[in-house]
């Protein structure tokens, strides 16, 4: 059992291409009489860093959601692997260990150390022995850069420290796929490059990647494909090279002009 | 010294408020009491916690049907003086059938328990002041729970756990220690409250003050009790404030951070993982 911990990502790697692990169906999903989305289809395969561009609003961090079922789907069907993620059948926690999913705002466990908080889902979901889970929560903290807090509580790292925590939380489960909800968007400037660093490392490990983002520049080299959302609906994907050199349609072209 | 103590004992005020001969006297009486007092607020406190916490969750559930019973005995109770809840509690308790064949079949329970009151009068003391906690503590809990960020919900049913677990491990801790200076006030509002029993002849310090009192035709003993209870509510008092001002440390509202503790941790980086990555954003 103690081999078990070798994560995931550094055994998977970029030739494994080709299993979808994320699939996304004419998904739908109203909150009230707001249609945030009206048809989404989506394919992530293994070892694929997609990236989702768009204005706020656009449905983008909804789509995010629907994948590990914080929101539920009005309409549609998300596929994880081999189950159906909003099938009322579906254990949704099982699903969810295999989905690491990174917040805007953190969302660290503040009772918890940096160690505490990578520690707590391995032991009470995985069931991990304690040694096991302390052993992983250090390999993780370590690998984003940040052996030296591991006894830190979170009310003493700064902002991009704790997101990376964040991230080592994820990781620390082998996810088969990570979703990144607009990690930077609450960082100071000269925070965001730790992150977006530890971001990049783990698109070279050869882990699938769901990226919501206003970071061009990390979408640009570390993404396979660019989707572009407006309205709720997918108005443009493809390479980076595509969607930002070569967009297509209007509205990518102006969102683009705007945050450049 | 003597002349001092027959000018003491001369003056009005001196002596009907704190005559040492009057003190000396209902001192044995009163810390008799005084465990009376602290077992009733105690242990109505204890059995308060989670009836109050079925309250809050009842009353923070998705369906009327759950809510709606716990929004209307949370009104109620906290919407009526507590002395009027005791007195419905004790005196019409007893006009229930059930109540008299509960009492007919155990005879024993008439009698005289530990401190000398009956089993039947602990029953309905313990009753009437739990349910009456428990509206309060309800409340308590609902804000405290609902105070923890939705975010840290998110998180941790995202690294799949279930929403009970979710409670226990992530919501219930942080809750605590958010609420535990409110809980003790709420404490030492029941603590005084158990004052109250007097009036339905359950001899705590306050009816044994007024025992005393009476006898001597002398306040000196109310006195007296009053410092009984200051002898809990002050340090009790001083934790809470103590309480509150560490929890404005940990929750990175101000004050020096805790020192970081040193680990091990060359020891068990594994050697076929990644080095740590080169550069590191510091704040």
């Amino acid at each position: 059992m103690t081999e078990v911990a070798t994560p995931s990502i550094t055994e998977s790697s970029k030739q494994d291409r080709g299993a979808p692990v994320v699939r996304i169906r004419d998904l739908h999903k109203s909150f009230g009489d707001l249609e945030v989305l009206r048809g989404v289809d989506m394919e992530v395969e293994k070892g694929e860093v997609v990236v989702i561009l768009g204005p706020s609003g656009s449905g983008k961090s909804t789509l995010l959601r629907c994948v590990n079922k914080l929101e539920e789907p009005t309409a549609g069907e998300v596929w994880f692997e081999d189950v159906m993620v909003n099938d009322p059948k579906t254990n949704i926690n099982e699903v969810r260990e295999r989905i690491g999913m990174v917040f805007q705002s953190f969302n660290l466990f503040p009772h918890l150390t940096a160690k505490g908080n990578v520690m707590l889902a391995q032991r009470k979901v995985l069931k991990r022995s304690k040694e096991e889970a302390e052993r992983i929560a250090i390999e993780q903290l370590t690998r984003v850069g940040l052996d030296d807090k591991i006894e830190y509580f979170p009310s003493q790292l700064s902002g991009g420290q704790q997101q990376r925590v964040a991230i080592a939380r994820a990781l620390a489960m082998d996810p088969h796929v990570m979703l990144f909800d607009e990690v930077t968007s609450a960082l100071d400037p000269e925070l965001v490059r730790g992150v977006l660093e530890v971001m990049r490392a783990l698109v070279e490990a050869g882990m699938t990647m769901l990226v919501v983002t206003h970071e061009i520049g990390f979408a640009r080299e570390a993404a396979d494909r660019v989707v572009f959302m407006d309205g709720g609906v997918i108005v443009e994907e493809g390479t980076p090279e595509d969607v930002f050199d070569r967009p297509r349609s209007e509205r990518t072209q102006d969102f683009l002009g705007h945050i450049r | 010294m003597e002349v001092f103590l027959e000018w003491w004992e001369s003056n009005p005020i001196t002596h009907l408020f704190l005559s040492p001969t009057i003190m000396m006297q209902a001192f044995p009486v009163i810390l008799r009491a005084f465990p009376v007092s602290l077992f009733f607020g105690l242990g109505s406190f204890i059995l308060g916690i989670p009836l109050g916490l079925a309250l809050a969750f009842m009353k923070m559930a998705r369906t009327r049907f759950a809510r709606l019973p716990a929004t209307i005995y949370v009104d109620v109770i906290r919407g009526t003086p507590l002395f009027l809840q005791i007195l419905l509690v004790f005196f019409g308790l007893p006009l229930f059938p059930f109540w008299k064949s509960m009492i007919q079949a155990n005879p024993w329970m008439n009698q005289a328990a530990i401190f000398g009151i009956s089993w039947s009068a602990y029953l309905r003391g313990f009753l009437i002041l739990s349910l009456n906690c428990a509206a309060y503590l309800c409340e308590i809990f609902r804000a405290g729970i609902q105070s923890i960020s939705r975010g840290q919900m998110e998180a941790a049913r995202s690294l799949g756990m279930t929403t009970p677990k979710a409670m226990a491990f992530v919501i219930i801790p942080q809750t605590v220690r958010r609420i535990l200076p409110t809980m003790m006030s709420e404490f030492i509002l029941l603590f005084k409250d158990t004052a109250l029993l007097a009036a339905v002849g359950i001899t705590e310090m306050v009816l044994r003050a007024r025992e005393v009192a009476a006898a001597r035709f002398n306040p000196s003993a109310y006195v007296l009790a009053a410092v009984f209870y200051l002898m809990v509510t002050i340090p009790l008092g001083r934790v809470v404030a103590n309480l509150e001002a560490k929890l404005a440390i940990s929750e990175g509202r101000g004050g020096p951070p805790r020192p970081p503790v040193d680990t091990e941790t060359e020891t068990t980086i594994d050697p076929d993982h990644p080095a740590p990555l080169p550069e590191r954003a510091r704040a």
